[in-house]
């Protein structure tokens, strides 16, 4: 059997649970997994590849029973693979009761809530909402390597 | 019984308790590769609707922002993959 060059899959995997460190470690104020938080931005906003942390301009005004920083992402299945494919996904829905929202919005983004510099993590598009007096639900994606919420192929 | 807002104007969101026979409802669905978005709308029957529509940016699609009652639930399909190949030695 020949040698073959390869990215281990399970180093996908292994780097969303900070398995390793190529540089500099943070310090981390446990060892429990880190809490997620996704919050919801005006369609007027620009976030993109480009964020490094999560802010507050673009995002929804803490109005009508939205709270800027957004809510906490359930998070009980840790990552896994499906054969070379790492993937994460929420665990359950996010959802907004009673909200009015201070503008039309079509973007969701997933930041690490726990990390003092709230590392950003992802920016997800959809179409625009503006809802009023009513609730707004995202729920996930089936958590596999081909639709899971975060994915390294 | 709906909650809807019985008015709202330059921010101001004025929330009322409706009976469901006094509201019309509107449901549009959306459903395409990376989302199913399914928005339902309440609002007065004897609201005037069009009346309402022009010149509000945040109501892309409704019959009346000022006495409406809107949600929506958008069923993610599809997450996002990051993917590349590593550097040969050769």
């Amino acid at each position: 059997m020949a040698n073959s060059q390869a990215m281990t899959s399970v180093f996908k995997r292994d780097v969303m649970m900070a398995r390793h460190a190529f540089s500099a470690t943070l310090i981390r104020a446990a060892t429990t997994l880190d809490t997620f938080n996704i919050a919801l931005f005006l369609a007027s906003a620009s976030r993109g590849a480009a964020d490094t942390v999560y802010s507050t301009t673009g995002e929804l005004a803490g109005t009508g029973n939205y709270t800027q920083g957004g809510i906490a992402l359930t998070n009980a299945t840790a990552p896994a693979l499906d054969t070379t494919i790492a993937h994460w996904t929420p665990s359950a829905s996010a959802s907004w009761a009673a909200l009015t929202s201070s503008g039309s919005f079509d973007a969701a983004v997933i930041y690490n809530d726990t990390h003092a510099t709230k590392y950003e993590v992802s920016v997800h598009t959809f179409g625009a909402q503006s809802i009023t007096a009513g609730t707004f639900t995202l729920t996930m994606p089936t958590n596999d390597g081909t639709t899971g919420l975060i994915r390294f192929a | 019984m709906i909650e809807i807002t019985r008015d709202r104007q330059a921010g101001t969101v004025i929330l009322e308790m409706v009976p469901e026979d006094l509201l019309q409802k509107k449901e549009t669905l959306r459903d395409d590769a990376v989302e199913r978005t399914r928005m339902v709308e309440y609002c007065w029957k004897t609201c005037p609707g069009t009346a309402h529509i022009t010149g509000l940016p945040d109501s892309p699609s409704h019959f009346c922002d000022f006495h409406v009652h809107r949600s929506a639930r958008i069923d993610l399909k599809v997450g996002l993959c990051a993917s590349g190949a590593i550097q040969s030695f050769k």
